[in-house]
């Protein structure tokens, strides 16, 4: 059987936090979001992106490795399990460690708090509460060939920060042609862009 | 939009989630429970009504579950997702209210028994001496269809007062009006399944994205397929960012972009005349009016680039199938009948009327918007869309009440009307329920003298609104998930609310307490009902024959095919999904365009107030927001209004992002944040309306209203923008005025009987 | 490999002065009571594996490098005054008062407070009996002689008080433990959240195990002072079978916390003292985001993480002007993937 997984296409997303709010209700968790919408620059624009754990698995779960008691568990099936609360003592290592910027913290609990891809859900042959509720096919849960032969787009998972390069069980959707989301190519291009045309200098765009 | 929670969020990395839920760990820990069982209902907030379960332990609703309805297919926006925290939630009103001590006395606690002798004898009292009209109903549509039905018969059997209207007035009236007019009946043509039927969807002053989420799920799906995206909106909001076509409109312009495209049509022979011939009339005036609105006109009226409307007009007069989709963006205006039915022209002047996907479809906004305005609980309607100044039609209800017809009152005052006769003392009482004046009406400073001039003012309600607080009783109402009963979604598809929970405390299902007030006013024989589904045979009784006919439509139909589409005449029948492939309903089956030309807003900007400011909605809110400013999830993310300004204006005022700024105008003023922005036009500023006291955008807007319908101007008015210490001279010079309420024709009273006759009718029935 | 060597040579030598302290504390297993080698040879067995476990657990590079820093920093003269204070305080919230879960749930801190006591006194209670250390002599006519290690320590009456709560001292703790557990595993069978992702093995298992602990233990009471010794040998035996059981599952399923969970002292103090303006003197140096200027945990603390995510074969580095990702905080890393994504995608809808 194919793998099921979660494909993340932020140009889809239309930034209702269905996904945060869908995420609070969950069981094993209640009342706190392991996704995150942010506003890429709600001073240019309304475009957001929703968050979830990428579930890296080459390498292998940065935030795991890099876990001083072994609180994070990787399932056979390559997800990362948020931290075993008898074993987490909050030291924030996996935080600071992850790429994707997934990992919630409360100090206070020492404990820490991540996407689990809704192991309660799947496993009940469910989808993640996210995917579920998400209206707009932003997140959306099935399997590869499924994804490719509804949407448009490319289904990625290789993401290249700088020097390290980060296979991830979650796809990225991204236009055709794209090999991986290179984030610092891409921030270099955008930094290039915007140093050349600060809005103020534009012309009134409505008449 | 909403605001980026980056900018308020201190403590980033922390788990903000628990402080900001508004419910204890506690009551989060309740959800601990496993679910004994899922009920099967639909959503509480907007017109779109998504399936949903409620997951139920104990008697008590403790969570939700998506359920696979065949026009959300599980699911949900964040509002949908919180709405069952709303059962449980702290701030519900437990028992009935009273201020003993007269106006300026504080509201006590007070027995039922105590409340509604209260009301019955001062009601009988202001009757006796005042006639039977001293005494109002203003009603509400986000409740079911039972309640609203009930509260229309109320009014007219149990008071048997002529004011009573409701606050679909303030939604889409304009549409409703339009819609009946065009096509002799106010419905939608497809349900939303066939939206990604259509290769162009154009979209008319909706902000699809926030204000129906789900709706966007269909017009996403039609993208994948390759259809076009026509937005037309002074803000470029989520919906509007990814489209072909931007029309980034001044706001109260919309009718110069739509004959303009219209036009554009025609010149490229892109009109359907065939359709024209067989199904439409009065196509020739339409064309002779559109001729002088060429693209440089529309972009001297309306600042949309002439370019992006000559491409917004090839790409929908070159789709196959196009959808127009439209909202209060368009409607909020007072002439908003008008941009309807501009509107409404480009649909069948391109054939669409009637295709699988194609024609013009409104997103009627509240819960019950749809089913709300079709029963009786409006100033001029009967059960069933009957006109009340209609002979025959009130003989038929009439018969179906069992009252002799000389009994039922005439056409009342609109809801926009009745804060002026309560001012001026002609209403001398209301009862208000599911509605919150105070927060939805224009020009609140009025509202609130109006509403303090009552004697008593009456509300039921199941949180304290801004209106309930002024109340001389508050009576404890009850949630949707506490009661069953139909509700009509913007499809005009009914479907089934099921009771998950029973009401808290001394808390009482709507209808039980508008049965108990008919009963004290001795009118009880014509309110025996025991239970919501006795109410809804009778409305099935009394729709029957008339344009919006329920008489097919049982419980167990809308649970056996998930939910059924009026008109549904017999039991047989399975309901009508799509009632304009055939026919359209008026007399000779024909649809009708109307010519209509460009009128300005009532205020348009002068020197001393430089912006059209104009309102709307944030996904985290559900209108006055009395319901969702108590749900912590979606309140954390818009606990307070905030003015969204554009980078060029605000750098013109010296404004910073984020600075607390006082937006003036000629009615009002108020402080609030401003959000620099440049997704908005820089002649144009907006604020949500979502809010109460002095976060309320209504001391602000402008109380002109359509002629026809009465619809309030809420998308636009005259207003300035100023720093708090630095206070732009005021020269006294006022915004340029083009229309007032005294201007329009045909304000309340209206001569009795003046609308007789079928000619008449469609203009009044709105 | 390496780490296995010196893990098992350490959990050898453990091995062997465990059973070199019993025989001294036994007086050449004088005192030993034959009657409880099972346990002791359990006790001895999981002694060694949770030491092996440890070493191997403990050189892992991200624990090594938490732990040599937290005792590079206790050992530091400079920070000593600091920690007069600091230690005893997390030796409180961490371990003592586990103020920790009060915050996760309170419920859930008064199961693990009384499964926590329970476990402990009890083994505090048990380990020197079963090594023969604790040591019972009646002096006629009705007093008790204790000793430990072979030295007389106290002598009591039989009957008075200290008597009755050293006799019944498993008693007590013994319900302490099933209060704790009756919590815990209502919890268990009643929450939602966590009937669907416990897994029986590593979270079932143990309270099971510690239920039946408790439960026999208080038979064997039962059976002596009620039941005038009936079953007594075969509660005996199987009260022995699941200790043996509890003691060798120690080191492998859930209950290993116990011997980890002193480590969040040392990343309390760790983290602490970075943050520590005296420790860095006049320049507070609280680290910030590189992008949006947020506190991060501390310079050394990211320094730590990189070194150990070389160690790891991780290198995050975004060039020259960018710096390492590690050095952002968890909203700008999201915030900067969208900005890229954005920069890709535009305004296109896919």
């Amino acid at each position: 059987m194919a793998i099921k997984t979660l494909f993340v296409d932020p140009s889809r997303c239309i930034g209702c936090r269905s996904c945060e709010a869908a995420c609070r209700e969950c069981d094993s968790h209640k009342g706190e979001s392991m996704v995150m919408v942010d506003f890429i620059d709600r001073g240019k624009s309304v475009a957001t992106q929703p968050t979830v754990c990428m579930h890296c698995n080459d390498p292998v779960a940065p935030c795991a490795q890099v876990c001083p008691v072994m609180a994070i568990l990787i399932t056979p099936e390559g997800v990362v399990q948020m931290a075993e609360p008898s074993r987490c003592i909050g030291c924030r290592n996996c935080v600071y460690a992850c790429p994707f910027g997934v990992p919630k913290f409360d100090a206070e609990a020492r404990l820490m708090k991540k996407c689990n891809l809704c192991y309660d859900r799947t496993v009940q042959g469910l989808k993640p509460w996210c995917a579920q509720a998400c209206p707009t096919g932003a997140l959306w849960y099935g399997d590869y060939e499924e994804f490719v032969a509804q949407r448009n787009g490319h289904p990625v998972n290789r993401t290249l920060f700088g020097t390290q390069q980060v296979n991830t069980r979650v796809y990225h959707v991204l236009p055709p042609e794209e090999p991986m989301l290179d984030i610092v190519a891409l921030l270099r291009e955008a930094e290039a862009k915007e140093a050349g045309t600060a809005w103020q200098d534009q012309e009134a765009w409505v008449l | 939009m909403s605001v980026n929670k980056d900018i308020f969020e201190i403590n980033r990395d922390f788990n903000y989630d628990f402080e900001s839920t508004g419910r204890t760990r506690q009551q989060w820990d309740a959800k601990d429970a496993v679910a004994e069982r899922l009920v099967p209902t639909h959503c509480a907030f907007c017109g779109v009504q998504c399936g949903m379960n409620l997951k139920v332990a104990n008697g008590q609703v403790i969570g939700v579950e998506p359920r696979d309805y065949v026009h959300n297919r599980g699911n949900l926006c964040p509002k949908g997702i919180v709405a069952y925290q709303q059962v449980n939630h702290p701030d519900r009103l437990l028992y009935p209210m009273l201020r003993r001590g007269g106006k300026g006395g504080k509201l006590e606690r007070c027995t039922w028994e105590e409340a509604l002798g209260y009301i019955t004898s001062r009601w009988k009292d202001i009757q006796s001496k005042y006639g039977k009209d001293a005494v109002a109903v203003y009603s509400g549509s986000s409740m079911t269809n039972e309640k609203c039905y009930l509260a229309g018969k109320f009014a007219r059997v149990g008071l048997q007062t002529r004011h009573i209207d409701y606050n679909g007035r303030l939604c889409m009236s304009s549409a409703a009006g339009a819609y009946t007019k065009a096509f002799g009946m106010d419905r939608a043509p497809i349900p939303m399944p066939d939206i990604p039927l259509a290769d162009c969807i154009m979209v008319l002053g909706a902000n699809v994205t926030e204000c129906f989420p789900i709706v966007t799920r269909w017009v996403w799906q039609g993208r994948d397929r390759g259809s076009k995206l026509i937005v037309l909106d002074p803000r470029e909001t989520p919906t509007a960012r990814t489209a072909d076509v931007w029309l980034p409109v001044k706001p109260g312009t919309d009718v110069a972009v739509l004959n303009a495209m219209l036009r554009v049509i025609i010149h490229e022979g892109l009109v359907d005349e065939a359709y024209i011939a067989a199904r439409t009339n009065n196509w020739e005036q339409v064309k002779t009016m559109v001729e002088p609105f060429t693209l440089e006109r529309a972009q001297e009226l309306s600042g949309v680039p002439a370019a992006r409307i000559k491409a917004a007009a090839l790409i929908y007069g070159r789709s196959a199938t196009s959808l127009i989709m439209h909202a209060r963006g368009i409607e909020h205006h007072s002439h908003g009948v008008n941009n309807v039915l501009a509107g409404i022209n480009l649909a069948l002047a391109r054939g669409q009327m009637g295709k699988p996907g194609g024609g013009i479809m409104m997103l009627t906004g509240q819960g019950n918007g749809q089913g709300g305005r079709e029963h009786g609980q409006k100033a001029s309607q009967l059960p069933g869309y009957r006109h009340i100044d209609m002979p025959s039609e009130r003989q038929e209800i009439a018969e179906v009440w069992g009252v002799p017809v000389d009994e039922l009152p005439w056409e009342g005052a609109a809801a926009t009307e009745m804060p002026n006769l309560m001012a001026k003392g002609e209403i001398k009482s209301c009862l208000i329920l599911c509605s919150n004046l105070m927060v939805s009406l224009p020009d609140n400073a009025l509202v609130k003298k109006a509403l303090t001039a009552l004697d008593p003012l009456i509300v039921i309600d199941f949180f304290m609104s801004e209106t309930a607080e002024l109340a001389d009783l508050v009576l404890p109402g009850s949630v949707w998930c506490e009661d069953e009963g139909t509700t009509t979604n913007l499809e005009g598809r009914v479907i089934k609310i099921n009771a998950a929970a029973e009401p808290p405390g001394e808390a009482r299902r709507d209808w039980e307490i508008l049965c108990d007030l008919a009963r004290g006013m001795g009118r009880g024989q014509y309110f025996p009902f025991q239970s919501a589904r006795e109410i809804w045979d009778e409305l099935r009784r009394a729709s029957r024959g008339g344009v919006a006919d329920y008489y097919g439509i049982t419980w167990e139909k809308i649970d056996r095919q998930q939910g059924v589409f009026w008109p549904c005449p017999s039991l047989d029948h399975p309901g009508t999904p799509r009632p304009f492939t055939e026919k359209f309903y008026h007399p000779d089956g024909k649809a009708r365009f109307t010519p209509i030309d460009f009128i300005p807003p009532a205020e348009e900007p002068s020197p001393d107030f430089p912006f059209r400011l104009t309102s709307g909605r944030v996904i985290y809110h559900y209108l006055s927001g009395n319901q969702t400013r108590r749900l912590g999830f979606l309140n954390a993310h818009a606990p307070d209004p905030w003015v969204e300004i554009h980078p060029q204006a605000a750098a013109r005022l010296n404004i910073k992002d984020q600075e607390i700024v006082r937006v003036r105008s000629p009615r009002g003023s108020m402080e609030l944040k401003a959000l620099v922005v440049p997704t908005i036009r820089p002649d144009t500023i907006f604020i949500p309306f979502h809010y109460g006291h002095a976060g309320a955008v209504n001391q602000l807007t402008n109380p002109a209203v359509d002629p026809t319908v009465k619809i309030p101007e809420y998308k636009v008015c005259a207003a300035t923008v100023e720093k708090i210490d630095q206070p732009l001279p005021v020269s006294g010079g006022a915004p340029k005025i083009n229309f007032t309420p005294q201007d329009s024709p045909k304000m309340f009273p209206y001569a009795v009987g003046e609308t007789k006759g079928p000619q008449e009718k469609e203009g009044k029935q709105h | 490999m390496q780490r296995r060597l010196s893990a098992g040579i350490l959990s050898a030598i453990t091995g062997v002065v465990l059973v070199l302290l019993i025989f001294l504390g036994s007086r050449g297993f004088k005192d030993f009571d034959s009657a409880l080698i099972g346990y002791a040879v359990a006790t001895v067995v999981a002694f060694c594996a949770l030491v092996y476990r440890y070493t191997i657990w403990i050189t892992r590079p991200p624990t090594w490098r938490y732990f040599k820093g937290g005792w590079a920093n206790f050992l530091s003269w400079k920070n000593f005054r600091r920690y007069l204070t600091l230690v005893p305080k997390a030796w409180w919230t961490d371990i003592f008062g586990q103020t920790f879960i009060w915050r996760r749930s309170k419920q859930r801190w008064l199961m693990h407070i009384c499964i926590f006591y329970g476990v402990l006194i009890s083994l505090l209670i048990t380990l020197p009996l079963t090594f023969g250390w604790f040591h019972f002599t009646l002096i006629q006519p009705d007093n008790y002689q204790m000793w430990f290690f072979g030295l007389p320590v106290l002598k009591f009456p039989i009957e008075a008080g200290v008597g009755f709560s050293l006799f019944h001292g498993l008693d007590f703790t013994a319900i302490l433990l099933i209060i704790g557990l009756g919590i815990a595993l209502w919890r268990r069978t009643r929450d939602a959240g966590l009937l669907v992702t416990q897994r029986f093995g590593f979270d079932l298992m143990p309270l099971l195990l510690l239920f039946a602990i408790a439960v026999t233990g208080l038979a064997l009471t039962a059976s002596s002072l009620w039941w005038e010794g009936r079953f007594y040998w075969f509660i005996s035996l199987t009260h022995q079978v699941v200790v043996v059981g509890w003691l060798l599952s120690l080191p492998f399923g859930k209950f290993f916390h116990i011997v980890e969970r002193p480590a969040s002292i040392g990343v309390t103090l760790y983290q602490t003292v970075n943050q520590d303006v005296e420790h860095y003197g006049a320049q507070p140096q609280t680290g910030h985001c590189a992008r949006c200027g947020d506190p991060l945990p501390s310079p050394q603390f990211v320094q730590d993480l990189v070194t150990t995510l070389g160690e790891l074969d991780m290198r995050y580095d975004l060039g020259e002007e960018k710096g390492l990702l590690q050095e952002y905080c968890p909203t700008c890393k999201r915030v900067m993937r969208g900005q890229a994504y954005y920069q890709l995608m535009g305004k296109k809808f896919l």
